[in-house]
Parts: structure tokens; C-alpha cells; sequence
């Protein structure tokens, strides 16, 4: 009898130090891998042209914060991000150790637009949203009229690559008699771009080729096939 | 039974009992305390493992579909688009009589002589052909090849024919606007289904093949929730990457133009070509015959081997250079010892000079300028086999390059028998890639650095200009010291020069250029024996030009010339060698550097205001400098950008701005630089602009408005 209730005895004891490990050890695993208390090392942005310092002001997360303040809110830091910058179209950030990355896609801007005194950015669909102050992250359309018209140049725009996009200066729509599609486009580069509206996105793709033929700066003419000289008296 | 008084005696570990309950207690606190928080996680921003679950949920209700990714583009080294998409288009004919349109008109081809007899006239199939389809008791007909893969412009035009009933399957295809040019390097692609049943590309040749995965993207995927279009973009597609190739176009050109000439003029079984800069690596012109036109895949059933990496072959002499470079080093070599020409017996095998037994004795310099076999041989006995053996490995033959092309064959030898040794001292027995043959010349220009050829400058995403992936020069080997190199690079440069040198036809002397080459005339085995005849070898050149400090080493070989249209075959060569070397020379640093007009911004965050401004400067980028002292705090393009040359880049310093010269700046530069100084511009005109209303020079602050006045240029 004394036997049997040693083993009975012993028995749940066994077990329930078992199960209590067990629970300490999964614990334990846990905070292995949460980590809480490591410092973060590393913060990597990549974020187009918009600044490293001001992403990661706005996530608000700087090399010495702790991984708890990271760690399984990612998606709302992500949000964040997004609410508090308007550039930004998708971000993502992961966190492995201590190095947090934030890969960031910048919004397409088509360009802005003035009326009166008021300046618009317009979206990659060709929207346009008021707005006080005029950065220059994008082409200046003069002589539009159209609503319609703006939207479809706008939409051509945002197609091409970045590359491309960032150097356009201005685009003017400039109608004569044998184009009343035509539009001109100051080059940051210092080229005269003459295009049609409706072949614009496909031409201006291949701009960086066109140009590396040119000896001096001049004009581009997209309109009708494609050829270049130089500027009168240059 | 036990388990039944174990409970019944619970009494009596009351204090085991109390010992586990806390134990309990606190484990279960910490489980409840993360379990509880992590559900608080979840109710309050409906997100598990970055899964949104109010978008799982209304994901229950919403249609997929797929967005395919745009194929990225593949480029020359100055940014000339060498493959592009665009989409095809197969032709069908309805001629269900129940189809009908929303308002009820017919939807099937109604007038049927009308339409066969103008479609026959685009498509160039026969009117009866077409006429007969058009009249079949089918609900649907197609009209065979001729009217399947239509271009863009085929297909504008039968749409403005407007016949009713004649509909069109678009699939997306691939351009390649300057057709055959480097066909075998930019590649091909095919179309092929999805899981969704659409049309996608994948590369099947070439960059197209090789680059694939960048190139191609990932497809997204839309969802849009009844009929409201609502789309929640969760897999966001991913466009293909930009493949930059360091092909220069003009060279690529001249090159394809003369290899046109000779493979008409030889009527050659094949031909290979390949330009590489002796120093990077980088390859600037290739291309082979026959080729295709990637547009018709015209030739393409004789054509898909790469002669590059993949077409393996017994190079002949050109290999007596790697023999002579182990010679040197093992100090096996001496110039001026003599030695029986003509024939030479192993084990009752015959070793055969191609010029002949009236030469008598030669030196063994002669033996590598006049190229004899026999020469050769004793070299490579005077050698021992194993360390001949130890330098083909050490040149890393018979080991792929892992250049940047699909499928390469790493090539063979036979090594067995003295005779087969010797062999492979003057390059028969041994099978090697010109991509091998040209990796191991590099170790011989530059003094003993052997590097990797490459076709791939960089990979951009097209979206953002960002650099994925650059490629760079690579050392793969070191199989020979500087000084040997000089040697060899001054024997083959006796080739040239020599009277009796076989590669005297390739003197640039006229030019001023001292060219270092050696020649090579291969017989060709098939089934075990060696093809008979000069229409039956390869000949090829492998020239390092200029002998000091090269910049290029170019290789040629044709294959079973049918003709030969001059005196001598290396007259023929040098047909193809002479412009192309000397295009690339002339262009000097200018091609070497690539001449792009798409430059890649440097980082200069961090840099002083003089060293910021020059490495952008250095780049072919205009730079404006806000501020006067201290470092560059930031850059309105980041580095490692793609941008175009002659942009204008913002630096930001610290210290006092003072107002620009605004001629000749655009208006969104005005702005920008406007935006960062802080005050306000105010723009009139359109174009460029001219006059300002704050003179350059003046310090920015109290400016509240500064007017600028544009003007177009023409």
C-alpha cells in the first residue's frame, strides 16, 4: 500500500513539474524568439527619392529602439507610413535581428498644374489635387485646357520609366497647323522634345537612345517618325 | 483503475497540489498574457502575419484576376532598345448565324466574296482559299499561319476594313527592332499559357533565356468585388527588370555587316565572331552565321546553337599560345633551339607540319610563328604530360565560364595516349568553347590575370531606375606570371610581324597600332576521323590589340569555307577584323566607357560640397549646391539612380544659399530649387528660362518671390 501511494504520490508531481516546464520552455521559446530587449542596429530605407531621414522620422523608428516596438507591428508602422506620407504607394517593412528594412514605393507623380494661383499635383490617373506647395518631383503642364486632355498626357507620363520621367521639365501643349496634338516638352537635360499626345508614351521610351546620337543639345521631333538637330545658332 | 484512487486521494498532495497550482498559475499567466495580447493584436488591426483578415474576408467574395507583368526590356550599352514587347494577333471569321451584337446586328461575316477578296489581299492568301473557309458549314473558322501572329499594323488595317465577323486573339510578343542583329545573344522568347489561360512570354534563347526571371516580373493579381470594379491591390504586379546589355550598337553593326560579307563570300558552314575589351571583360560585339530573324524566326531551325559557349569545337593553333604561355613558365622554353620540321613519329603515330617537309630545321621561335605542329609536340613533351595537363586546368579549360549566356558546354579531351597529348598542345583532341578560348587569352594581356567574359552591364528596375544587379570584372585565374605574359605577348606579336609570320595579314602598322595575334587552322573530326581538305577545317585569328597595354582581344572563326574568295583565308578574316578593331580603337575611351546618355547618379551624402559637385559633374550630371559649407545632407536624385545625362541634381549643405542663374533651367527645376530654398517662384512664359527678377549671386534670405521669365528654344 505504502508502495503504491509512493508511485501515486510521485506521479502527479512528475507530471505537473513536467507540464510547468514545459510551460517555462515554451515560454522561454518565445521570448527566444521575440527578442524584446535586443537594440536595433540597423534601419535600411529604400525609398526612391523621397529622404532616408524623413521615412524614418514619419515610421519613427531609429537604430537604439527596441525590437518589442517592431516586432509584430510592421503592418501598422506600415500604415503609418503611408498615412503620414503622401508620396508613398506601397511599403513594406521586415525585421530580421536587429536590422529593420523599409522598402517604400513612391507614389507616380504625373506633374503639376497651375490655375490662377493655385497649384495641382496630378496622380498617375491624371486627378488632380490641390495642393500649397509645388516640390518640382515632376513635369509643369502650361496651355492645357482640357480636362480630358490632361489626364490622357498624364496618363502617358506616369507610364514611362522613372529614368525618363524625371526629366521632363515642363510639357506644353502647343497646337499648330499641321499638329493639333502637339505637345512640347522642355527636357531637364536641356533637349526641346516635340511629341503628338497620342504616341507620346511610346515614343519617349526610347528617348535615352535617341539623344545618345545627338552631339549638342536641340530638339527632339517625336511626331511624326522621329529625328533631332541641333538648336538655331547653337 | 489506478487513475480512479489517484484522484480519490487528492487530499493528501494538497502541498504538491498547492506547488504545481502556482507553477501552473504563472505559466498560465504568461501564456494567457501573450495570448490575450497577441488577440487584442488581431481584433484591433485585423492583421495576422501581415494577412489583412478584413481583406481575407471580403477576398471570400471577390473575383481573381490575373495582371500580367510587363516583360522588361533588354538594351545596348548607350540605351538602344534591342528587344521590346508588342503584341500579335490570330485571325478568326465568325460565321454563326446567331451571333449577333447587343443591338442586334449581325455578328458574323455577312458579305463573304467582300471579305475573302480583301483579306486576301492583306493577309497574301489566295481569294478561292480564303473564299472556300469563309463558305464551310463551321460556326468558326481559322485561315492557317498566314493569318496567326499578325502585326500590329496588319492588324489596323483589316480592323479598318470594318467587316463584320472577323475578330482577332491578341497575345503579347516580343520586338526586336534591329532583326537579325545579335540574334543568338538577345535571344528569343515563346508564348505559353498560364494557369489562368493567358499569354505569357518566356525567354527560350539567349539574354531572354538566361535573364528570364528578371526580365519576365511576377504577375499580380486584381480583385474586384461583383460588378463595382473595386479593385484591392493585394499581390501587387511586378514589371520585369530592364536587362542593359555591354554591347556597343555601333560596333555590333559593323561587325554584323562584315560577317554578312563573309559568310556570302565563303559560303561557310558557320561562322563566329567576338569583340571583348581585354581589361573588363565585357563583351562589345559578337554575333554568328547563320543567324535568324528574331521577328520571323527566318533560319531559326538551323540556327539555335550559340556558338559562343555552347558550339565546342577543336580550336587548332590558336591553342600553341597556351602551350608556349606554359612553357615560358615552367622554363621550358628556348627560342632559339632547333629542331627537325615536317614529320614526327609517337609510338608509330605521325605528328604533321601543314606547311610541308621542305623546312628542314627551325628554330623553335619559328615554330610558333610559322605554327608548327611538330614544334609543338616536343614542347609538350619537353613539358611532361601532367603539367601540360595541370596548365589547360589551370587556364580553366574544359570548365564552363558561366558567362551570361544559357546552356554552356564545358568541352572535352583526349588525354589518353602520348599522341593524343601531344595533340592537344596545338589544340586537336581537345574541344573548347571561343568563350574559354577567349577567357584563357585575357591571362595573356593581362599579365596573367585571367577574367571572366560578360554580356550583362546591369539590370534596372524600370519603375524606380534603380540598379539590381551590376555586372563587373572578374578574375577567375592566375595561370601565368606578368612577366611570361609580356613574352608571349611580344612572340605572338612576331606572328604579325614576322615575314613568314601566318599572321602578318592582320598588321595594323599602317594605323600605328602594334597588333600581337596568332592564327588557326583546325581539322574537324567527325566519326572518329579527321575531314580531309582546307573546305574542311576551321580557320580562325585571336588578336590582342595593341600589343602594349591592350584594350581589346577579338576572335574570329569560320567553319568549312565552300570558297575562298581571296588569296589566303586570313585575308578573308582580316576583312572582318580590320574595320571592326579599328572602329573600336578610334572611338578610344569613348566606347570603352560606353557612350550612354543614362547614367547612374553617385552617392554623394556625406561628401564635401567640391567632391559632391565633381563625382556628379564627373557623372555627365549639371549640380546646384544649396548652401555654402559644411557636407552634403542630401540629393534630390539618390545615388545609385539611373538618370539621364546632363540632368541638373540638388545638393543640399549647410551654410548660406544664394540665388542661381536660372537661365537656361527649366521650370520644374525652378521649383524644386524653389521648394528647397524655401521661397516662392513665380513662373511665366514656357520653355527655358532667361530673365529673372532677383539677380544671381544674391543671398536667398529676405527673397520672399523671385519671378522667372522662360522662353522656348528652337
Amino acid at each position: 500500500m505504502q508502495k503504491i501511494k509512493m508511485t501515486m504520490r510521485m506521479h502527479p508531481e512528475q507530471t505537473s513539474t513536467a507540464t510547468a516546464l514545459a510551460f517555462l520552455a515554451s515560454i522561454a521559446v518565445i521570448l527566444m524568439i521575440w527578442q524584446p530587449w535586443v537594440k536595433i542596429t540597423t534601419v535600411n530605407v529604400d525609398a526612391g527619392n523621397i529622404p532616408t531621414e524623413v521615412i524614418e522620422k514619419e515610421v519613427g523608428i531609429k537604430p537604439g529602439d527596441y525590437r518589442y516596438q517592431v516586432f509584430f507591428q510592421e503592418t501598422f508602422l506600415e500604415r503609418k507610413l503611408k498615412k503620414s506620407n503622401n508620396k508613398v504607394s506601397q511599403v513594406k517593412i521586415s525585421l530580421t535581428k536587429s536590422t529593420v528594412s523599409i522598402e517604400a514605393g513612391e507614389k507616380i507623380n504625373a506633374g503639376f498644374l497651375k490655375k490662377g494661383d493655385q497649384w495641382y499635383q496630378l496622380d498617375s490617373a491624371g486627378n488632380q489635387s490641390k495642393i500649397s506647395q509645388v516640390d518640382g518631383q515632376g513635369p509643369v503642364y502650361s496651355g492645357f485646357s482640357s480636362v480630358t486632355r490632361i489626364k490622357k498626357v498624364a496618363r502617358a507620363v506616369s507610364s514611362l520609366d522613372k529614368t525618363i520621367r524625371q526629366d521632363i521639365g515642363e510639357i506644353k501643349f502647343a497646337p499648330d497647323t499641321n499638329n493639333s496634338d502637339k505637345l512640347v516638352l522642355s527636357m531637364n537635360d536641356g533637349n526641346t522634345v516635340y511629341a503628338s499626345q497620342n504616341t507620346l508614351a511610346d515614343k519617349m521610351r526610347y528617348y535615352a537612345g535617341i539623344v545618345a546620337q545627338m552631339s549638342s543639345t536641340g530638339v527632339v521631333d517625336l511626331q511624326y517618325g522621329s529625328y533631332s538637330y541641333p538648336y538655331n545658332g547653337s | 483503475m489506478k487513475q480512479k484512487k489517484r484522484r480519490q486521494l487528492g487530499k493528501k498532495i494538497t502541498r504538491n497540489g498547492k506547488r504545481f497550482g502556482a507553477l501552473l498559475f504563472v505559466g498560465a499567466f504568461f501564456v494567457i498574457l501573450i495570448m490575450g495580447g497577441r488577440l487584442f493584436q488581431i481584433a484591433g488591426f485585423k492583421v495576422v502575419n501581415n494577412h489583412n483578415l478584413t481583406a481575407a474576408t471580403r477576398l471570400i467574395f471577390m473575383q481573381k484576376e490575373t495582371v500580367p507583368a510587363t516583360r522588361g526590356q533588354i538594351l545596348d550599352s548607350d540605351g538602344q532598345v534591342l528587344a521590346d514587347n508588342s503584341t500579335v494577333y490570330d485571325m478568326y471569321a465568325v460565321l454563326d448565324k446567331k451571333q449577333v451584337t447587343k443591338t442586334g446586328k449581325p455578328d458574323y461575316v455577312v458579305d463573304k466574296k467582300d471579305a475573302a477578296q480583301k483579306l486576301s489581299v492583306i493577309l497574301g492568301i489566295s481569294y478561292d482559299d480564303l473564299y472556300a473557309q469563309l463558305t464551310s458549314n463551321k460556326l468558326q473558322v481559322e485561315f492557317g499561319p498566314k493569318a496567326k501572329n499578325l502585326s500590329v499594323d496588319t492588324y489596323n488595317k483589316i480592323k479598318a476594313l470594318n467587316l463584320t465577323g472577323i475578330k482577332f486573339n491578341s497575345q503579347p510578343s516580343r520586338y526586336y527592332p534591329n532583326n537579325r542583329m545579335a540574334s543568338h545573344i538577345i535571344g528569343l522568347t515563346n508564348s505559353t499559357q498560364n494557369s489562368a489561360g493567358q499569354r505569357t512570354l518566356g525567354g527560350i534563347l539567349g539574354i531572354e533565356a538566361f535573364k528570364n526571371s528578371t526580365l519576365r516580373g511576377k504577375d499580380g493579381i486584381q480583385t474586384s468585388l461583383g460588378n463595382q470594379n473595386e479593385t484591392s491591390k493585394k499581390n501587387q504586379v511586378e514589371n520585369g527588370n530592364n536587362v542593359t546589355l555591354t554591347l556597343n550598337e555601333k560596333l555590333q553593326a559593323t561587325l554584323e555587316n562584315r560577317m554578312d560579307v563573309l559568310f556570302a563570300g565563303t559560303k561557310a558552314k558557320s561562322a563566329v565572331a567576338v569583340l571583348m575589351e581585354a581589361k573588363t571583360g565585357k563583351i562589345v560585339a559578337a554575333t554568328q552565321r547563320p543567324n535568324f530573324d528574331p521577328n520571323t524566326q527566318d533560319g531559326l531551325s538551323s540556327a539555335w546553337e550559340n556558338l559562343i559557349n555552347q558550339g565546342s569545337f577543336e580550336p587548332g593553333s590558336t591553342m600553341k599560345t597556351i602551350t608556349l604561355a606554359a612553357a615560358i613558365q615552367e622554363g621550358k622554353w628556348h627560342p632559339n633551339a632547333t629542331y627537325q620540321s615536317g614529320t614526327y613519329d609517337i609510338n608509330g603515330q605521325k605528328v604533321v607540319d601543314a606547311f610541308g617537309n621542305g623546312e628542314g630545321i627551325l628554330t623553335y621561335r619559328q615554330a610558333y610563328e610559322r605554327s608548327s605542329n611538330v614544334g609543338f609536340a616536343h614542347l609538350e613533351q619537353a613539358l611532361g604530360a601532367s603539367t601540360w595537363e595541370s596548365y589547360i586546368n589551370k587556364f580553366r579549360f574544359l570548365k564552363k565560364t558561366g558567362m551570361d549566356l544559357p546552356n554552356e558546354e564545358s568541352g572535352s579531351m583526349s588525354f589518353e595516349q602520348p599522341i593524343d597529348q601531344a595533340n592537344t598542345a596545338y589544340g586537336q583532341a581537345i574541344r573548347v568553347t571561343p568563350a574559354q578560348l577567349l577567357q584563357a587569352y585575357t591571362a595573356i594581356a593581362n599579365g596573367g590575370k585571367e577574367i571572366k567574359p560578360y554580356l550583362v552591364d546591369r539590370v534596372t528596375n524600370p519603375e524606380t531606375g534603380k540598379v539590381i544587379y551590376q555586372g563587373k570584372t572578374t578574375q577567375v585565374a592566375n595561370p601565368i606570371s606578368a612577366s611570361t605574359a609580356k613574352q608571349v605577348l611580344s612572340l605572338m606579336a612576331g606572328v604579325v610581324n614576322a615575314d613568314d609570320g601566318t599572321a602578318k595579314q592582320y598588321s595594323l602598322s599602317d594605323v600605328g597600332y602594334q597588333v600581337a595575334a596568332k592564327t588557326g587552322t583546325a581539322q574537324i573530326s567527325e566519326n572518329g576521323k579527321y575531314l580531309d581538305g582546307l573546305t574542311n577545317d576551321i580557320h580562325s585569328v585571336m588578336a590582342i590589340v595593341p600589343e602594349q597595354n591592350p584594350k581589346y582581344i577579338m576572335y574570329i572563326a569560320v567553319r568549312q569555307p565552300q570558297v575562298f574568295p581571296d588569296a589566303n583565308i586570313q585575308i578573308t578574316l582580316n576583312n572582318v577584323f580590320r574595320p571592326v578593331i579599328l572602329q573600336a580603337l578610334n572611338d578610344g575611351d569613348d566606347s570603352v566607357k560606353s557612350k550612354t546618355n543614362q547614367v547612374t547618379v553617385p552617392d554623394v551624402k556625406g561628401l564635401s560640397i567640391s567632391q559632391a559637385e565633381q563625382a556628379l559633374q564627373n557623372a555627365g550630371l549639371s549640380v546646384t549646391t544649396l548652401g555654402s559649407s559644411g557636407t552634403i545632407s542630401a540629393q534630390s536624385i539618390k545615388g545609385n539612380q539611373d538618370a539621364i545625362k546632363g540632368q541638373r541634381v540638388f545638393v543640399t549643405a549647410s551654410g548660406s544659399v544664394t540665388v542661381p542663374d536660372f537661365s537656361s533651367w527649366t521650370k520644374n527645376d525652378v521649383l524644386t530649387w524653389g521648394y528647397l530654398a524655401k521661397v516662392k517662384m513665380s513662373l511665366t512664359g514656357s520653355g527655358y528660362g532667361e530673365k529673372q527678377s532677383v539677380t544671381a549671386g544674391t543671398a536667398v534670405t529676405g527673397q520672399s518671390k523671385i519671378s522667372v521669365n522662360f522662353k522656348e528654344r528652337t
